[in-house]
């Protein structure tokens, strides 16, 4: 095409409006051909660093080397990994956590980047692909409350999944409680409201109608499930001072308590990675938020037995280069971008690929299209396993990719 | 070919300056024509029901006509004024005409239209309000449909400050093709990587289709805003194919937007695919459904409807309102969504009204009339958000379609009655409560008197309890 283009575009693929209709995409036998027998991975959290993410200055330092930087790394619990000396809570952690050094993705721009790391393909504005959060929402069975939650901005949706697979957004969760125990504490409204309604639904049995009887319905359930209280943090109040009571730390711990409630997959976001300026007293400042709640979601559900069964990723949308800039920043580097995996079927402890001094890829390089079908198979979905959109024609669950071995 | 070129040079000239030009129209009223095409329009699909075996429901009471009427063409719930007026006097033909006639018909098509077209979405570099804004005045000053289009395909300019430039903006190297699926109902964007599954478009029409836009240039001016304008289309004869419209007919000048939106205005699928769009606003679904996919795979409730209401909107030059005063005064309109049985066939085929979501602009222009004030803007600006939900694609060429998610609703569920619990119209009802105040408050919110069970139930609740209710009822929310 000649058109000469040049602007971002925002894609947030959703199930509302036109894709409302693929509720019914999922057929039945679908469901029933997936290998459900041996599920190592119940339950999924993303801590998302928006921005990009120095792997530099998180879990992949280069002392003394000219790239480097004033980063130090410091020893874990994994033999033979070090990590950057701003996360030293984690770092006796580490034998819980996979380091993926090696992983490559070709998008540099943010918005691409997002969405490739968010879906597992490149964006194609004809063709919205669902979100992790989503796929892991449609592999279980339902719930009475939201099955995936996003504490921070949810642009990336459901897609061909449908509506009930969408995220349930969350900002702030003391807000979003006292919104619910508000409505609870109205019960007795929802039921007039029920009560008035009875006569005009029987008189209009129209599928608009049903919907949203069947909306309101859904919505009363789960205000008698535990999902309202999961978002409580107050009633934990030592574990708050061990998370950071601060917005971050608040959401991290509304997360455990979520996955703990049921939910099946919950997303946190920090934002803030996108350092191109002033790198090292961002991401020192970045890392103090993330150090304490991250080593704390992996000392309480170790603890609690849930680590087994729950897989923890961390990543962002891409490295940052390892030259630094004029105004001491760093700049987006997709070739290495940085994720961690631990809990469920990851094998710990290790270090997956590597950099060289200079902060290069070197060696095999790992598609983001592998990571994906590595999380997948974690859940039961084959590599090759293929959806149904709503339009008709089958789709592949993950762009070719493979999972790689040696993290599971 | 000298007079090939005299005459294409003619043509271009005339539809230039038709589009520069505004005529107002004359005052228009249900005219006979408009007339002959309603019964026409009746008894065609009195036809068809016959045929199918299928019973219409009776024709709706006048409120629930009042109150749909006015939600399909000003975009809010009527006030207990109107509502008054109306039981004293009920003449719906001269409602529909005062409606058409009213200041807000413009500002509420312009919200309709400009979803249907550009979605919700905020894109960076397109300006939805500007073109919004932009449509607002033209059908204020009565511009034909075709002329509408024209203006939009043609459009060159920066998008902070014209209009119509930013649906082109929008839609960036897909203009062709959505366009195509806007104006002329066919979905070529699904034979941008293959042919076309269902219909006989192929990827060679798709390509010819989009080269109509090649010479499109888009530059940054300031601030995320964008320039549109024509340059040199690229490529030689030789290595890019030439244009060529769906119907096979190429163009002769340079100008080669100009000779789309001319050959599009002129052929007969833009006709159709008008009726049909504004049949689809007030019945909830197209002649042709989905609205965007006209073809032999998804044929027609009635191909002699559809044709009938084409050459009335040509006849008419294109006149919404007109279209607007054919649709509202036929029986199929009229008809009651009341159904104790599953809906079926009925409700494709016209018997029984489909209910309808309220869209995002109605539920808020609804809450403020009931309010009898405007909402403070933060109350709105969060109800607004919630009921979009978060982010929205690009399709939403089905106005009622979207969904609202159940985080929306819920959100819903807590916001109104807080906006609403200072204003002076709920205030004046939480006194004395009588059958009265009932009454009023059954009247403001759903045109109706309560019935007597209705009046038993409620009697014994605080009135603004039974207020809240009645806001989140089905009734209140929906469109029937």
């Amino acid at each position: 095409m000649s058109l000469s283009f040049h602007r971002r575009r925002y894609l947030a693929a959703t199930a509302t409006g036109a894709l409302g209709l693929a509720l019914r995409s999922i057929s039945s036998e679908q469901l029933a051909a997936a290998p459900l027998a041996r599920l190592d991975t119940q339950r999924l959290l993303v801590l998302w660093m928006n921005g990009g993410p120095s792997q530099l200055e998180t879990l992949d330092p280069k002392p003394g080397s000219e790239q480097g930087g004033p980063t130090k790394s410091i020893a874990t619990t994994a033999d033979g990994v070090r990590i950057g000396e701003h996360l030293p809570k984690l770092a006796r952690q580490l034998h819980h956590v996979a380091l993926l050094r090696n992983l490559s993705s070709p998008e540099g721009a943010h918005e691409r980047a997002q969405y490739l790391l968010h879906t597992g393909f490149a964006l194609q504005p004809n063709f919205p692909r669902p979100t992790l959060g989503s796929v892991v929402s449609r592999q279980f069975p339902p719930a009475p409350f939201p099955k995936f939650v996003s504490f921070g901005q949810q642009r990336f949706g459901p897609a061909f999944l449908g509506s009930l697979h969408q995220a349930w957004a969350i900002g702030d969760p003391r807000e979003a409680l006292s919104r619910l125990r508000a409505l609870r504490s109205r019960q007795r409204q929802l039921e007039q409201l029920k009560l008035l309604g009875q006569a005009f639904a029987d008189s209009r049995q129209q599928p608009v109608v049903a919907e949203r009887d069947a909306a309101l319905s859904r919505i009363e359930s789960m205000l008698s499930t535990g999902f309202v209280d999961a978002l409580d943090v107050e009633q934990e109040a030592a574990a708050l001072e061990r998370y950071g009571d601060h917005r971050f730390g608040r959401q991290c711990l509304a997360a455990r308590r979520l996955l703990e409630a049921g939910v099946r997959c919950v997303e946190v976001q920090l934002d803030g990675w996108d350092t191109h300026t002033n790198n090292f007293n961002a991401t020192r400042r970045l890392c103090e938020q993330l150090d304490s709640p991250w080593a704390a979601l992996l000392e309480d559900l170790d603890r609690s037995g849930l680590l087994a069964e729950t897989t923890v990723l961390w990543l962002g949308e891409f490295g940052r280069t390892p030259r630094i800039n004029s105004n001491n920043g760093r700049d987006h580097f997709p070739q290495v971008t940085p994720v961690a995996l631990a809990g469920g079927a990851v094998r710990g402890g290790q270090a997956i690929g590597s950099t060289d001094s200079a902060g290069a890829p070197a060696g095999q390089q790992h598609s983001v299209a592998d990571l994906f079908a590595t999380l997948l198979k974690s859940i039961g979905l084959a590599a090759d396993f293929k959806f149904t959109t709503d339009f008709g024609s089958p789709t592949a669950a993950t762009d070719q990719g493979s999972p790689i071995e040696s993290l599971l | 070919m000298y007079l090939r070129a005299a005459v294409t040079l003619t043509a271009l000239t005339l539809l230039g300056s038709a589009a520069a030009a505004d005529p107002p129209g004359q005052q228009p009223s249900h005219s006979p024509p408009e007339l002959a095409t309603t019964r026409q329009a009746d008894r065609i699909l009195q036809d068809v029901w016959r045929q199918e075996h299928v019973t219409p429901t009776a024709r709706c009471e006048d409120g629930v006509f009042l109150r749909r009427v006015s939600l399909d063409l000003i975009g809010r719930v009527p006030t207990l004024a109107e509502w008054r007026r109306f039981e004293a006097d009920p003449d719906r033909a001269g409602l529909v005409a005062a409606l058409v006639e009213s200041q807000e018909f413009a500002e509420f098509w312009s919200h309709a239209l400009v979803t249907q077209w550009y979605g919700r979405q905020r894109i960076p570099g397109a300006d939805r309000e500007v073109l919004r804004l932009w449509l607002r005045d033209a059908l204020e000053q009565r511009l034909p449909y075709d002329r509408i289009a024209t203006a939009l395909i043609v459009a060159e300019g920066g998008s902070a400050t014209n209009g119509p430039v930013n649906l082109l903006l929008r839609h960036g190297e897909q203009a062709g093709a959505k366009l195509s699926r806007v104006f002329l109902g066919v979905r070529l964007d699904c034979a941008q990587c293959h042919d076309h599954p269902f219909d006989r478009w192929t990827q060679d029409d798709y390509q010819r289709m989009q080269r109509f836009f090649a010479g499109v240039r888009v530059s940054p001016i300031s601030e995320g805003n964008l320039r549109l304008s024509n340059a040199e289309p690229r490529g030689g004869a030789d290595r890019e194919p030439t244009p060529r419209f769906l119907t096979g007919a190429s163009p002769r000048s340079m100008r080669w937007r100009d000779e789309f939106a001319l050959f599009a205005v002129s052929s007969k699928p833009f006709a159709r695919t008008f009726a049909n769009r504004v049949w689809y606003h007030f019945l909830g679904r197209g002649i042709v459904d989905p609205i965007d996919d006209f073809g032999a795979h998804n044929p027609p409730v009635s191909g002699e409807l559809l044709e009938l209401l084409a050459t009335s909107a040509r006849s008419s030059r294109f006149d919404l309102r007109a279209m607007c005063r054919v649709i509202c005064a036929t029986e199929a309109y009229q008809a009651s969504s009341a159904t104790d049985n599953p809906l079926g066939e009925r409700g494709r085929l016209f018997a029984v009204r489909t209910v309808k979501p309220l869209t995002v602009e109605q539920h808020l222009r609804s809450l403020e009339a009931v309010a009898g004030q405007a909402l403070p803007r933060p109350a709105r600006e969060e109800l607004r958000g919630a009921l979009l939900g978060e982010a929205l694609d690009e399709d939403q060429s089905r106005l009622w379609e979207h969904r609202e998610s159940d985080q929306a609703l819920l959100t819903r569920l807590t916001l109104p009655t807080n906006a609403l619990q200072g204003s002076p119209a709920m205030e004046a009802r939480v006194s004395p409560q009588s059958d009265q105040s009932l009454d009023i408050l059954f009247a403001r919110m759903l045109c109706r008197r309560p019935t007597d069970a209705e009046r038993a139930v409620c009697g014994q609740w605080p009135l603004a309890e039974v207020a809240a209710a009645l806001l989140h009822s089905h009734e209140f929310c929906l469109n029937h």
